[in-house]
């Protein structure tokens, strides 16, 4: 038996998904660049940091501290792992403090806490490499703590005059400066201003002395690069380069002529892929579902998606290789599998194999929808000729158990996921796309964005609903169409929203990411968020009628304030975070009070500026957290001392309503009406 | 009316060490502030020629105040809290001093804020000369108000409440309200003597930073802080306070028990200093914690005082002094009319227990006797232990809606801690001062999560050791818009000073 066609790439591919052998970078895979490497930003500081290594070829005297700074999977291991390369590859020698090298890790999970880097023929190192100091150093340690073993050892390095690149996560730095500016031993030491420049986030580079005996370098450069909720996607095209990696022609070429490459999966959502349009939509897709979540796709999150979609789920596959599996599957005739796997299915339908009846909603009602969908198409299924390759491709829907629903980056693409929530079929203004979409399969026009795997399915869709006429099955006919129409809705409404990149909230997210997105034209955007902070102001004051609309703020039950003074200092205004903080938007009050606006609590404002939403729709708890922000931002600003233009409202248990206003600092009683 | 417990022994009367004062509910942390705004203002919360309690609600509804001055009081109204018949019930915080001569308690009643804040952390710090003149004054100010109109007669850049009912309040003379601060902080014996307390010291520090803080932000605003801080500050003293009697129980019964050595003094003290440390503990489902404080301490007092009286029976020498008068107990031995714990501890170590037990262990003995007082069986229900009960009620989140409560309790009356925004604001407050206080340099000295748990921890509210807490304290920081850093940072954090800078 000839060995079936095998693509080594896809086989590789598997392993980057997140319980993958190389979904975590390490010391052992740092000798070989990592299957989709792409370009960073930081390419110069890559050579600047390799000749900072160096003593003795003249590059420069200065040692350099460059610290990675960022939550998991942020892909600050992959960076250190490119600089390990770059110095291999430069003749250095990067060994642990046994003296066992890099290039013979003694065992598979080889994860010294620290690394030293010589110069080839140098008996002392030049620098320390330090992967991952937001664990412990000592974990049988009965003081256990990451910021002290990061004080020893930036204390070590500063003593020793070396360079030092370092991993680290936001907290083990804050714990550090936090213990460090309360000794007045540490905080006086040099060292320390490079944790206090960490933290402040202000000065990202800077210059140190080092120690004052026998140094490698006389003093330090030291660098920061902040990892935390750098957007792979926003103002960033690390993951179209991640794609345009994955997709390169070269690494597809072990399919030209495989049997099966018309109905592999693998191959078509690469081809789709490496098309313009889909590609554009894909993206688009993730960057809404991005900022739907708050949270940005942090690197090791997005090579599984890239290997999710090109080499599919490895619980699928039961050992096989992905290929193999592929065949398997072609052999068997079983479509529906590989419909499964194609990328319309992935993105929405990761968490329902086959786009059949999801979880949600109450447990027990869920699963008697279950059993009813279940059971009409087993009704089909009596109704289908033994050998027909529908009854194949129909089979493994019925019975399950061959496509997994636990497919990683659950975050993303789980029950609850964030693409997920994006499904267009949750989207009334999307209800008439299935038809659209229908009607244009049915014109007989053939449609790039469709592969033959969806032919296929099409076909079996059409066979079925056929069967189930000719068979009139009246005791539940009804219910049998009900269930195959919605079947097949479902996967057309996931395919057309692949292929045009129709979303469930589509219109809000692009409206919030392109209030976040800085780079574009402010004045553009500025009579919406006019209108938007109007917005804000009406759904906010608790009676409008009875302030003539005007701003007046609740500061407690018996007391509002109201005025020009308050409703100028006190106007809700819109603004974009720092960069710092990701793809967040946040309402301003006052000079410090701040107010995180959630994608979804965006949304909600743009329906009510550009549809008819009533304004009790707004979440309560949203509501209550930011009129709450107000008042806060009411009590820390100055409104009780102010001269002029400061009116309050008093209430008293009879509802009876007062207003006193204070002009030239006099309080003047005013009657209401 | 039969008794609920054993009489109290002359050696525990008031100042003795363990000595509980009694106390009683409080419905609302605005009785709270009324209550210390009285003895600040007047010397007395109570009124010794009315025999009737009356808080400000009967004053805003009868005719014995102006109509300027009802509309002051409606300005610092708290929320609408369940009805009382048919009317609406709330409560009122007088927003100066001169408006709490319109409310009082009555001539019997006991005086929670004077025994339990003044003359708890308060008194102490000032025995230990660190409540000086300086800050004493700083009260005083505060109370008067920093930018009140009358103190300069000039309404340019004044608090906006100082100009209502400017003419009518009557306010007391700053003299007369330095005179009764001194006089409700004058030096008594407490817990710890003059050693060196830190939960007496935090309190009184963060009371400082209160007063300080007023004419920083609005009188109205500054007023729910106190009432914040009163209600929790208080309770967490107590409940630290009612400690002491179980310490004092246990080291009595190991002595009369004769099991191990008698503690040494350090270990006497450290125990007593570290009496507030994990008093309360969050948790995902409601529990008895309080409670079991409450009820710990009941039996503690019975059981001591069956002890005692039992030692006073056979040495009743050893309990007076050469003059014949009872000698009171102390931590040391402060002069020959205190007796101290080690002495009392001695006695009860050679004492023929035997004899007086009928051959029985002294713990069984002490709990056969001592089960026959209503206030060991029901030790929330009778006696003090009810007062005690009812007055923690403060700490619960139904107490008001203002957000500074601390508990949620369900209907079978299990506690859990939720904390409220205002509670949380406060602790962020308060938090930033203690950070700037430990010389902790501004520039870049972020308010962080871990700042806010280690002085809840300080107050004996120990978020640190339960998985639950921290998340909590998150979700509560996120509720109340003062989690302004990224939750990935753990209790690193950003938290937010609800004031400002």
């Amino acid at each position: 038996m000839s060995m079936p066609y095998v693509n080594d790439f896809v086989t590789k591919l598997v392993r980057l998904q997140q319980d993958g052998k190389e979904a975590i970078s390490g010391p052992v895979n740092w000798l070989t660049p990592p299957l989709l490497e792409v370009a960073t930003e930081s390419g110069q500081t890559l050579t600047e940091i390799t000749d900072a290594m160096a003593t003795q070829r003249g590059h420069t005297d200065r040692g350099r501290w460059h610290w990675l700074i960022g939550s998991p999977g942020n892909g600050k291991s992959a960076k250190l792992g490119q600089i390990a390369r770059s110095l291999l590859e430069a003749g250095f020698e990067i060994e642990d403090k046994d003296g066992v090298s890099i290039k013979q890790p003694t065992s598979d999970d080889w994860l010294p806490y620290l690394l030293e880097v010589r110069e080839a023929g140098e008996r002392y190192s030049s620098a320390y490499l330090v992967q991952d100091a937001s664990v412990v150093r000592h974990p049988f340690d009965s003081d256990c703590n990451p910021a002290k073993d990061l004080r020893e050892i930036l204390r070590e390095a500063w003593t020793r005059g070396l360079s030092l690149i370092l991993c680290t996560n936001w907290g083990v730095l804050q714990r550090l400066f936090d213990e460090g500016h309360t000794d007045p031993a540490i905080r006086g030491e040099s060292w320390f201003r490079a944790v206090k420049g960490a933290v402040s986030a202000s000065n990202q580079t800077s210059s140190i002395p080092t120690g004052d005996g026998r140094t490698v370098f006389d003093e330090i450069k030291v660098t920061y690069e902040y990892l935390d909720n750098r957007s792979l996607l926003v103002g960033n095209d690390t993951f179209e380069q991640l794609l345009d990696k994955a997709t390169e022609q070269s690494r597809w070429k072990a399919c030209a002529g495989c049997p099966s490459r018309s109905l592999c999966p693998m191959r078509a959502n690469r081809d789709d892929l490496s098309s313009g349009d889909i590609s554009r939509h894909m993206v688009d897709t993730l960057r809404r579902a991005e900022a739907l979540s708050g949270q940005t796709i942090v690197f090791r999150e997005a090579v599984a998606l890239v290997s999710l979609f090109l080499a599919g789920c490895p619980n699928d596959h039961g050992g096989r290789m992905p290929c193999e599996w592929v065949h398997d599957q072609v052999r068997e005739g079983k479509d529906f599998n590989l419909l499964a796997r194609r990328l319309p299915m992935l993105l929405f339908g990761s968490s329902r194999p086959y786009g059949l009846t999801g979880h949600g909603g109450h447990v027990a009602s869920a699963n008697a929808v279950k059993r009813e969908e279940l059971s009409s198409l087993k009704a089909v299924r009596e109704l289908l000729d033994r050998s027909s390759a529908v009854r194949r491709a129909l089979t493994p829907v019925i019975c399950g158990g061959e496509i997994s629903s636990d497919v990683g980056v659950e975050r993303l693409v789980g029950p609850d996921g964030a693409v997920t929530k994006l499904d267009p079929s949750l989207d009334p203004r999307h209800a008439r796309v299935p038809d659209e979409f229908l009607a244009k399969v049915s014109s007989g026009t053939p449609l790039s964005e469709l592969g033959l795997i969806e032919y296929r399915c099409l076909e079996h869709w059409d066979e079925m609903f056929k069967a189930a006429e000719a068979g009139q099955i009246s005791s539940q006919g009804s219910e049998v169409f009900f269930w195959l129409r919605r079947w097949q809705t479902t996967c057309l409404a996931w395919m057309a929203a692949t292929s045009s990149g129709r979303n469930a909230l589509r219109p809000e997210l692009d409206a919030y990411l392109k209030f976040c997105d800085t780079s574009g034209e402010p004045n553009s955007r500025r009579a919406e968020v006019l209108h938007l902070e109007r917005t804000l102001e009406q759904i906010l004051a608790p009676d409008p009628a009875s302030e003539n609309g005007a701003l007046h703020i609740k500061l407690s039950e018996s007391m509002s304030l109201a005025g020009r003074w308050a409703e100028h200092e006190l106007r809700p205004r819109l603004q974009q975070y720092d960069k710092r903080h990701g793809i967040v938007l946040r309402i301003k009050i006052g000079d410090v009070h701040t107010f995180v606006v959630s994608a979804e609590t965006f949304g909600w404002l743009w329906r009510r500026l550009h549809l008819w939403l009533s304004d009790v729709s707004f979440k309560p708890d949203v509501l209550s957290a930011l009129r709450r922000t107000r008042a806060q931002a009411a009590a820390a600003s100055h409104y009780s001392v102010q001269d002029d233009d400061v009116t309050i409202i008093v209430t008293d248990e009879q509802k009876k309503k007062r207003r006193l206003v204070r002009t030239q600092g006099e309080l003047v009683p005013m009657s209401i009406g | 009316m039969p008794r609920n417990e054993p009489s109290r022994p002359a050696c525990l009367r008031d100042g003795s060490l363990g000595f509980a004062p009694s106390t009683g509910v409080r419905l609302a942390p605005e009785l709270l502030v009324s209550e210390l705004f009285r003895e600040l203002g007047y010397g007395d919360s109570r009124n010794l020629e009315c025999s009737k309690q009356r808080d400000l609600r009967d004053a805003v509804n009868d005719d014995s105040i102006s109509d300027p001055e009802r509309l002051l009081l409606d300005t610092c109204r708290g929320e609408e809290r369940g009805r009382r018949g048919s009317s609406i019930h709330h409560f009122y915080a007088p927003a100066y001093p001169g408006l709490s001569r319109h409310a009082w308690l009555r001539p019997k009643s006991d005086r929670t804020m004077r025994a339990y804040f003044l003359g708890g952390p308060l008194a102490h710090e000032k025995a230990r000369g660190r409540l000086r003149q300086a800050s004493r004054r700083r009260v005083v100010n505060a109370l008067i108000g920093n930018n009140s109109a009358h103190v300069e007669n000039d309404c340019h850049g004044k608090e906006i409440l100082s100009l209502i009912a400017l003419q009518e309040r009557n306010d007391p003379p700053a003299s007369d309200i330095a005179d009764h601060l001194d006089a409700a902080l004058k030096p008594r014996s407490t817990l710890l003597g003059g050693h060196h307390d830190p939960l007496a010291q935090l309190l009184c520090e963060d009371f400082l930073e209160i007063c300080s803080l007023e004419g920083g932000v609005p009188r109205r605003e500054w007023l729910f802080f106190l009432a914040a801080y009163l209600r929790i500050a208080t309770a967490m003293w107590m409940l630290a306070h009612l400690q002491a009697t179980v310490f004092l129980r246990d080291w009595l019964l190991d002595a009369c028990e004769r099991s191990g050595r008698l503690p040494t003094l350090e270990k006497v003290q450290s125990k007593l200093v570290e009496r507030y440390k994990r008093l309360l503990h969050p948790s995902s489902s409601p529990t008895r914690e309080v409670a079991q404080h409450v009820e710990n301490y009941m039996q503690s007092r019975v059981e001591l005082r069956l002890m005692v009286q039992e030692l006073e029976g056979t040495h009743s020498g050893k309990f007076r002094s050469a003059s014949g008068d009872p000698r009171r107990l102390s931590l040391t031995s402060e002069g020959a009319s205190w007796l101290p714990l080690s002495k009392l501890l001695e006695l009860a170590r050679g004492m023929e227990w035997p004899r007086i037990t009928g051959g029985e262990r002294v713990r069984l003995w002490l709990t056969r006797s001592a089960e026959g007082w209503p206030a060991w069986r029901s030790p929330r229900a009778r006696g003090q232990g009810k007062n005690i009960d009812e007055f923690l009620r403060v700490l619960r989140l139904d107490a008001d809606d203002s957000g500074s409560g601390l508990l949620d309790s369900d209907r079978r009356g299990a506690m859990k801690i939720v904390p409220g925004h205002r509670l949380l604001q406060l602790f962020a407050f308060l938090a930033t001062k203690r950070k700037v206080r430990a010389k902790h340099p501004q520039d870049g000295g972020k308010l962080v999560l871990r700042d806010i748990e280690s002085h809840l921890y300080e107050y004996g509210i120990d978020f640190r050791s339960s998985s639950y807490g921290r998340p909590l304290l998150m979700e509560k920081l996120v509720e109340g818009g003062l989690l302004v850093g990224s939750p990935d940072a753990g209790e690193s954090a950003e938290v937010l000073n609800p004031v400002g800078n």
